[in-house]
């Protein structure tokens, strides 16, 4: 697609070759002396789907708000593109922005919500009506062109407003939470449209959620937010198997946390004693860690594996008895109460129908994990 | 769904209506009296209607009526749009609670003292800078903006309170100027209010007599000034039939205005 058509303000004499879609530099906002944003720093790559991930009122809408220019920063910048964009208001951005609540124009038609954003840029009409058509086509709505948006069901309107953001190929598209008001059938194929037609427009999204499932299965790479700050920025497979810390790997995923301490630590083998006193723990962990210090060892529930650990290797081992089962049909979720009180989350994957005798509730059930399974935090 | 009225309720309604409009019916019923006697029912004839209008002077005063209220309820309609604008969307400036109270008080503020302030101010101003050198339409049509914008400024806030904010951020995300927002987005959706406010000022205005005998000057008599003083001087048919007229006119402009305002949004989407 032509980016080119834009307003003299982003025109191409400005866009520096190979910068970033965007970048942020210690951006921070407070409202009323509490932090909503703090120091936030990130660089967005051009074609990026990008993901800002955290729970609700994290400051993930604070944060769109602000790249949009919605929101003034109370320090840092905004580069946008390679231009500075700290101090341009909104309307002179190269974004657009899809809001949470779709914020359609009530008075106006579908097409005219959509021509709306092509009608500040002075193209003639028929380009405008050109592109408002490959738009509406674009989001599968070709034949409600004319209907007022109260006229359409909620996916409906998510589409609209994804079309109308996008008729203006900005550089960057932000948008903030635009599945959360869909059903779950309805919001697994709109993410499947959503990553196909960021395929085809090459166009940056960012796109913020609170959902990991989400942010894992559509992102090139997610920022994690927790009270205001980003915790971790990777890709998502980084993100699950290495996270930074505690606060992550409980948000992103499921983990078993056990607390302890360095007992040594050689040649990438860490070994850790828990503090339940249930034992020694082998970690293969990339950095050195000093011996007695505290840290947490983090075991995914599909890292678990039932049974006993082969005689060779026969680390970390346990068991407990299974206190519930959950069936998901793919896969089945044990809870075990370990001998010295915690619960143990154990996932198996149901690949062979009725292939091993698994364990009922109130049985006892030995489990292992191989060294390279766990992940060493120390935050 | 309708539900039936239980009979003390019914009558208990039809006892408060019957308070409130037996006066007005009884008006309307005896303008279309033969009689010139105006309690005393001799047959149903138009007479009066025609005799209004020949009336030079009741007519007169309607023009000038007319021309005050729709003068007063448009200057009332911008000023009144533009102190709650400033007041719903400028954020908590300082003193915002005192200002917002100073613009609805005039609500409530007895018409003997806005009308004897209004005067005194008219006074003082034509000492001091010769304007206005004599009170008429003028200083009656500044009279009415005044309180207008009062009612107006209350009935816009109102509206634009409920207005969903992100509407106008997201036209501003698509590259609108402020002032295109103004015009595109936040007008359109504030329409009915308008619309609602210009009509409520324009029967406040139509109806005043007490600030209207303020401020004007032996050349500029309003129809309420106009029945006011003939019912003085004994009670008439024909002012019955102009009472009916104005009656008419009110009650279009109050319902219209009430519609306006309780019109089905769809704005909640
Ligand atoms: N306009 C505002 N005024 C005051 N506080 C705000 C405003 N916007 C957001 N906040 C606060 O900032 C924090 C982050 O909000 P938000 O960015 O909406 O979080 P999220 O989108 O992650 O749920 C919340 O505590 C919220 O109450
Ligand atoms: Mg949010």
């Amino acid at each position: 697609m032509d980016t080119c058509n834009r307003g003299p303000l982003t025109g191409p004499a400005e866009t520096m070759a190979g910068a970033p879609a965007l970048r942020l530099e210690r951006l921070s906002k407070s409202f009323a002396g509490v932090p909503a944003v703090s120091q936030a720093t990130l660089e967005v790559r051009r074609g990026e789907l990008f993901s800002l991930l955290g729970a609700s009122g994290c400051g993930k809408t604070t944060l769109l708000r602000l790249i949009a220019g919605l929101e003034t920063p109370d320090a840092g910048r905004v580069i946008i593109d390679g231009v500075d964009m700290t101090d341009r208001p909104p309307y002179e951005r190269p974004v657009n922005t899809v809001f949470q609540s779709y914020a359609l124009f009530p008075h106006m038609s579908v097409a005219g919500n959509i021509a709306f954003g092509l009608r500040q840029e002075r193209l003639g009409k028929a380009e405008i009506r050109d592109r408002v058509r490959a738009m509406l086509e674009l989001v599968q709505m070709a034949d409600v062109g004319e209907r007022r948006p109260h006229q359409l069901s909620g996916g409906q309107r998510q589409r609209v407003a994804l079309a109308r953001s996008l008729a203006k190929l900005p550089k960057v598209l932000l948008l903030d939470e635009p599945l959360a008001a869909l059903d779950r059938k309805l919001r697994e194929q709109t993410q499947i449209e959503l990553i196909n037609i960021q395929a085809k427009t090459g166009i940056t999204f960012i796109l913020v959620t609170h959902d990991q499932d989400e942010a894992m299965s559509m992102s090139t790479r997610i920022a994690v937010m927790a009270a205001a700050r980003i915790v971790q920025i990777g890709r998502p497979e980084e993100i699950y198997e290495a996270p930074a810390s505690r606060l992550v790997a409980d948000f992103v995923g499921r983990v078993n946390l056990v607390d302890g301490e360095v007992l040594a630590c050689e040649s990438g083998m860490a070994v850790i004693r828990a503090a339940d006193g249930s034992g020694e723990l082998r970690v293969r962990h990339g950095t050195v860690l000093m011996p007695g210090a505290q840290v947490w060892v983090a075991v995914r529930p599909e890292r678990l594996v039932i049974g006993d650990a082969p005689p060779t290797d026969g680390v970390n081992r346990g068991h407990g008895t299974v206190s519930e089962i959950a069936y998901f049909g793919d896969m089945t979720v044990y809870h075990l109460a370990s001998p010295a009180g915690r619960r143990v989350r154990l996932t198996v994957a149901n690949a062979a129908r009725g292939a091993v005798a698994l364990p009922r509730r109130g049985e006892t059930m030995a489990y292992y994990w191989a060294p390279d399974s766990g992940v060493v935090l120390t935050q | 769904m309708t539900r039936r009225l239980s009979f003390p309720l019914a009558a208990a309604l039809g006892l408060g209506y019957a308070f409130l409009y037996l006066p007005i019916l009884l008006l309307i019923v005896f303008s279309f009296n033969e009689s010139r006697l105006v309690t005393v029912w001799t047959g149903f004839s138009t007479r009066w209607y025609i005799e209004l209008a020949g009336n030079a002077r009741i007519l007169d005063a309607a023009g000038l009526s007319l021309v005050v209220a729709a003068l007063s309820a448009s200057i009332a309609l911008i000023l009144g749009t533009l102190a709650a604008y400033a007041l719903t969307r400028f954020g908590r400036f300082r003193f915002r609670l005192l200002f917002a109270g100073l613009l609805a008080a005039p609500l409530v503020m007895p018409e003997v003292i806005t009308g004897l302030s209004l005067l005194l101010l008219f006074v003082l101003l034509e000492q001091a800078i010769g304007w206005p050198a004599e009170r008429g339409v003028a200083t009656i049509v500044i009279a009415h903006a005044t309180f207008a914008t009062a009612y107006i400024a209350v009935v816009v806030q109102a509206r634009l309170a409920g207005l969903d904010r992100s509407i106008e951020e997201a036209a501003l995300d698509l590259g609108a100027r402020p002032w295109k927002v103004f015009v595109w987005i936040t007008l359109p959706r504030l329409a009915p209010g308008l619309a609602a406010g210009w009509l409520l000022a324009f029967t406040l205005s139509l109806d005043d007599l007490v600030v209207a005998s303020f401020v004007s000057g032996p050349g500029a008599t309003t129809l309420p000034m106009v029945i006011f003083s003939s019912v003085r001087l004994g009670l008439s048919p024909q002012i019955n039939a102009l009472a009916t007229i104005v009656i008419v006119v009110v009650f279009t402009a109050v319902v219209l205005a009430g519609a306006l305002l309780t019109r089905r949004d769809i704005s909640k989407i």
